[in-house]
């Protein structure tokens, strides 16, 4: 422990608290929001390169469960919070958009 | 974050395992009774205490017992708000009627779907479900708790919270722990492999739950990982990742109509009325296909599919008593006249992989070994599980003992309830079954309330008893509550006795293995509870006796 961070011990466990809730909150709900947007975008991508939309979904729905198991593992692994939530969030946003997208080009 | 990988791992496998620990306790111990849900229900249901059945001539059996089918008055009650004006009283316009039934069924699982003038969803059924005796159409009691398919088995994959299905929401999430705690559990083990080499004389019995933990959860690792994956995946496209509902809808109905247009089965009806031909003829004709296929075997599901109407079709499939794979082998025919329409094709390479990876979670197959195989991966991972917490309680009562806290205390309460309140539990539901009355109005409710009030009162007497853990002693609930689970279960195979003049020399005399199966497994729960009994009262007798000699004691067990 520092110096600094043992002047303020009660400041230092409240701050490493929340560090650790949006932590828990980012495996869970950032994980989930990364392999939804997986199965998204798989799924579309694999319906436009030919295969029938149910066995796209299984494929996806696969790959989006182990998506989510890698995320939830690398949520508390990884060095900086901040960069967990814009990769899991960020990226499920834009993986999810890709999905639409495929989809507004096929129907 | 955390100063290591390790340290990471180590944080997550021990905080989210004990979290969710008490719902994968559920999860696995229900989930390993549910390999043998429909014994159960035989056991639970004696009027339905005959051998197993194939499905019966439609025009004999199943015809006579569909036209006597209505919806129920709650399931007209709960589709009103999706209707535009009144619903009337009878239905008659049959949308789908089908029958289901496995190679452990005695009995048929009927199912009535009706139209509903000014459904605002068009093409929604308003739907009634039936119970016959296959062997002459006879109604069966449909009030009667199945406890085997009806309660454990919703315990195993949705706690029975149905309330915006977050049963299946907590089970799921659970499901996802198991795989992290499995990954980081494994990372965590290179170091606890040292440390199998370090000397711990004191503390022998941290060591020994440690022991058992590691074993089960690596012996059966494959198990566990395979089943809590397959279980998400059965559930992903309808619950998890409903995509093809929600955000990809366009595709999904795209696809179906590009599936309607090849497949030439009608997904509407055609408003004028048709006949029906024989359909016995054509499910003698499906099973002719499939024998000329090599695939010989029973029909598991049967559905008439716009009943009356000229678009009517007749959908034969395979029971999957054969295979890993859950295959159905569909094939099709014109109601009217019984011409073929289709046979399905054969599955996509990607379709051959989904039926096989749910088809070994779900076992449809007939394979006794391997069931009890899967009894045996269920209750590991339930024991991993349940040591998990006394390893957690075991590490840190001295601790807090000490420090004056009470989470060791909690915790170990908690993993009484979990670990021999959920076994008190679901045999307080089987001795509820045979005691009370059966012409009871709503048994089946008394059941469901037997079961969450003996764990409720497992729980109570768990946090009772448990002032000892708070001075690093063991709590005598642990003891207490095998004796109990040894009564219970010596109770149940007394009571099915008493009730039904079905004992075990007479079961096993006749071969019937459904009730004699139960019977041999709750007698080997009892005597497995008295000796852990016994074992946890020669423990006490030695922690009363002194710390030096407990210790001494607790060395010569490990």
């Amino acid at each position: 422990m520092s110096r600094t961070a043992s002047d303020f011990p009660s400041t230092r466990r409240h701050g490493q608290r929340l560090q650790l809730a949006s932590r828990v909150l980012a495996a869970i709900l950032g994980g989930y929001a990364f392999a939804w947007g997986l199965v998204a975008a798989s799924a579309s991508l694999m319906f436009a390169a030919g295969m029938g939309f149910h066995d796209a979904e299984f494929l996806a729905s696969l790959a989006g469960v182990l998506a989510f198991l890698l995320a939830f593992l690398w949520a508390f692994v990884a060095r900086r919070g901040w960069l967990v939530w814009a990769v899991l969030a960020g990226g499920g946003a834009l993986l999810a958009g890709i999905g639409s997208f495929v989809q507004s080009l096929l129907v | 974050m955390f100063p290591s990988v390790r340290q990471a791992m180590a944080w997550l496998h021990t905080w989210f395992g004990l979290v969710l620990g008490f719902v994968l306790m559920a999860a696995f111990f229900f989930g390993a009774l549910s390999v043998f849900d429909r014994e159960i229900d035989r056991w639970a249901i004696p009027a339905t205490r005959i051998q197993a059945q194939p499905m019966p001539s439609y025009e004999r059996v199943l015809r006579p017992a569909f036209e006597r089918m209505q919806p129920t008055r709650q399931a007209i009650d709960a589709m009103r708000p999706r209707v535009d004006g009144p619903m009337p009283e009878r239905y008659d316009t049959v949308g789908s009627w089908s029958a289901y039934t496995t190679h452990r069924d005695p009995v048929l699982q009927l199912f009535a779907g009706y139209v509903v003038p000014n459904a605002r969803h068009a093409g929604e059924l308003v739907w009634a479900e039936a119970t016959i005796d296959p062997r002459d159409g006879r109604l069966l009691p449909d009030d009667r708790l199945k406890v085997g398919s009806g309660f454990f088995f919703p315990m195993h994959y949705g706690l029975t919270l149905d309330w915006k299905h977050l049963g299946i929401w907590i089970v799921g999430l659970s499901a996802l722990v198991m795989l992290a705690a499995l990954a980081s559990g494994v990372v965590m083990h290179r170091r606890i492999f040292r440390e199998f080499f370090t000397f711990r004389p004191g503390r022998a019995r941290l060591r020994s739950v440690l022991d058992l933990h590691n074993l089960t959860g690596v012996v059966a690792l494959p198990f566990h990982f395979f089943f809590a994956l397959t279980g998400l995946l059965i559930f992903a496209a309808v619950y998890y990742f409903p995509l093809g509902h929600t955000q990809l809808h366009g595709l999904h109905d795209l696809n179906a109509q590009v599936e309607a247009s090849e497949t030439g089965l009608p997904h509407e009806r055609a408003g004028r009325p048709g006949g029906l031909a024989n359909v016995d003829a054509m499910v003698a004709d499906a099973q002719r296909r499939w024998a000329d296929d090599g695939k010989a075997g029973d029909v598991g599901f049967l559905v008439l599919q716009h009943v009356g109407d000229a678009n009517g079709y007749v959908s034969v499939y395979r029971a999957g008593t054969d295979r890993i794979a859950l295959v159905g082998d569909g094939i099709h025919y014109k109601a009217a006249t019984g011409e073929l329409i289709r046979e399905d094709p054969a599955a996509t390479p990607v379709a051959r992989m989904a039926e096989f990876l749910t088809g070994l979670h779900l076992q449809h197959f007939r394979h006794w070994l391997l069931r009890w195989l899967y009894v045996l991966g269920g209750l590991a991972g339930a024991v991993c599980i349940a040591t998990g917490f006394v390893f957690f309680v075991e590490k840190r009562k001295r601790q807090h003992a000490k420090d004056g806290r009470q989470g060791a205390r909690v915790v170990d309460a908690l993993a009484v309830a979990a670990v021999t309140g959920m076994v008190l539990a679901a045999l307080g539901i089987l001795v509820a079954n045979r005691l009370l009355p059966e012409d009871l109005p709503g048994r089946a409710d008394w059941e469901r309330w037997a079961f969450w009030g003996t764990w409720i009162a497992a729980l109570l007497h768990a946090a009772w008893r448990s002032a000892p853990v708070a001075r690093a002693l063991p709590n005598p609930a642990w003891r207490e509550q095998a004796i109990a689970i040894g009564v219970l279960a010596l109770a149940a195979v007394l009571l099915n006795w008493i009730t039904t003049g079905d004992h075990l020399l007479r079961t096993l005399a006749t071969g019937y293995w459904p009730v004699a199966g139960v019977d041999l497994s709750l007698l080997a729960v009892a005597a497995i509870a008295g000796a852990s009994a016994l074992r946890l009262a020669r423990r006490h007798a030695a922690h009363a006796a002194g710390p030096a000699y407990a210790a001494d004691a607790e060395a010569r067990h490990a």
